[in-house]
């Protein structure tokens, strides 16, 4: 036991396998890039303010929690983009967009 | 390519104005037929009033203050939203829950780092003694995959190929998960060392100690111990918190010598797993014997507890290479992969079988559909063929010589 266990090393040693760009993105399946996107359209198309807020905060989660291999500029511009675009759409437009979707039931308003 | 990024960007600007209009209009009359909406209530109302200061013919003056109010409300709907809002409590709170997750983005990637760094220290001394390469680049380089997660190489030795210590710590750069761990719902800070064995003596082995709580969980997660493995009750001094599991019951003599037992029963909060076998799932085709180990990181005051697991972990590299299992043993061994061999064998020609089966049955149905849309003339002209082929084949079948 008092030897020198040391030997001549094995050049690249990897112990886990190559995976290929295919595999590794399913391996590395981004829930938090997929919530963002899906609020953020949800948000705009429903002109519901608070799913873009909420796109936002999965944009951040997304971004805090990105592999180093893939914080490329493409992968952190296109969640980005969209839920800001969504919060410029919500608050500069010149229309109105409810704070809240309120369930609107058919029928005449008594005040009239 | 080109084209691809082309269209795509076509696409986006071509939707981005689709949502700009969609939202220059504010709704479609057809669409929301009997609904009130607060514009055409506003009409509604102004109407009436008109038309109730027409009937009392109370003057001019009301009609006109109250087109004033008309013209003011249709400018109040033209200006942006943030401008027509009362309150902002909402844009308050987002506002301040993101800010605070950026807070905790740096705060916790620091102390994720500082918690590496420290480890690393600690243990750059014991992996320079046993391995000739640390790291990429001989600098003992710990990798960082993502900011909770940290991988660290190593090679040269006897004994074994390489090891590689994955170190996976709590999300502490997530605020959701640093809410979880408030609730005792976040995963520990775990390191876990996974070591390619040389082919030796010991070639036909399974061994595994865990947590006896954990002992289910493992069992499912690792198919070679669901296999071969059964739990050993004979675990000799080792704690009763611990559960052991093999192949054969002599493992535990084998393997746990009385230093190793001591390590671990004093250790016992920092333990996870210990996992030695032959048919490994991290890399089957390059290393089929692997010894795997699992420790909880301890806190910064309890770093050196871990170096004596880890020390114990290299340790166990040269016990594996240089144990001597008992005759009936190894014969027992052999005999259940042989076991395992023939299933597979046998569960691969089923499948084999049902594979040709299932073309044949495709063939079939396609030539059926073929036939199906032949045109009546080309039907009969192919049964004629089919029927000299038949023909023929008999001849030859029931041709007898004479003679």
């Amino acid at each position: 036991m008092n030897k020198d266990p040391r030997r001549q090393a094995t050049a690249g040693f990897e112990m886990h396998p190559q995976l290929s760009q295919q595999e590794r993105e399913a391996q590395n399946l981004d829930v938090w890039s997929l919530l963002c996107f899906l609020s953020a359209f949800m948000g705009i198309f429903l002109k519901y303010r608070v799913l873009v807020w909420v796109s936002l905060v999965c944009c951040c989660a997304s971004l805090a929690n990105m592999k180093t291999a893939d914080s490329g500029l493409r992968a952190m511009t296109s969640s980005v983009t969209l839920s800001v675009m969504g919060l410029f759409m919500a608050y500069l437009g010149s229309h109105q967009i409810p704070l809240l979707l309120v369930p609107v039931i058919g029928g005449k308003s008594d005040s009239c | 390519m080109k084209y691809t990024t082309l269209i795509l960007l076509l696409i986006v600007i071509i939707s981005t104005l689709f949502i700009s209009y969609s939202h220059s209009v504010e709704y479609d009359e057809d669409e929301f037929e009997g609904v009130e909406h607060t514009h055409s209530h506003n009409h509604q109302t102004n109407e009436n009033n008109m038309a109730d200061d027409a009937g009392s013919g109370s003057g001019e003056q009301e009609v006109a203050s109250s087109s004033g109010e008309q013209a003011a409300q249709d400018n109040t709907n033209k200006l942006p939203k943030w401008r027509t809002q009362s309150n902002w409590y909402m844009e308050i709170a987002f506002v301040i829950f993101i800010a605070g997750y950026v807070v905790n983005y740096f705060i916790g990637k620091k102390t994720n780092q500082a918690l590496v760094s420290l480890w690393g220290q600690k243990a750059r001394s014991l992996f320079v003694r046993n391995f000739s390469f640390l790291g990429d680049s001989n600098q003992f380089t710990i990798i960082k995959v993502d900011p909770n997660t940290y991988n660290f190489t190593c090679s040269g030795r006897v004994n074994c190929y390489g090891a590689q210590v994955s170190i996976n710590l709590k999300k502490r750069q997530d605020l959701f998960t640093q809410l979880m761990d408030l609730a005792s719902f976040a995963e520990p800070d775990r390191i876990k060392i996974d070591v390619a064995l040389t082919k030796g003596e010991c070639d036909t082995v399974i061994f595994a100690i865990t947590k006896a709580k954990a002992l289910k969980k493992f069992k499912a997660d690792n198919n070679d111990l669901h296999l071969f493995a059964s739990k050993i009750d004979n675990q000799g001094a080792l704690s009763s918190a611990y559960a052991v599991m093999g192949d054969t019951d002599c493992l535990p003599s084998v393997f746990l010598k009385p230093e190793f037992v001591n390590i671990l029963n004093s250790n016992e909060r920092l333990f996870e797993s210990l996992h030695l076998t032959d048919h490994s799932s991290i890399n089957p085709t390059k290393f089929n014997k692997t010894l795997s180990f699992v420790f909880r990181l301890p806190k910064i005051s309890d770093m050196d507890k871990l170096m004596e697991l880890i020390a114990m972990a290299i340790d166990f590299i040269d016990v594996v290479a240089n144990c001597e299992l008992p005759k009936a043993s190894k014969a027992k061994a052999e005999k259940l992969r042989e076991k395992e061999r023939q299933e597979v064998f046998k569960a691969q020609q089923q499948e084999r079988v049902e594979a040709a089966q299932r073309a044949k049955i495709e063939k079939a149905k396609k030539e059926r559909e073929a036939i199906s849309k032949l045109t009546p003339e080309e039907q009969r002209k192919r049964d004629e063929k089919d029927h000299k082929q038949q023909l023929k084949k008999r001849s030859k079948s029931q041709r007898v010589v004479i003679g």
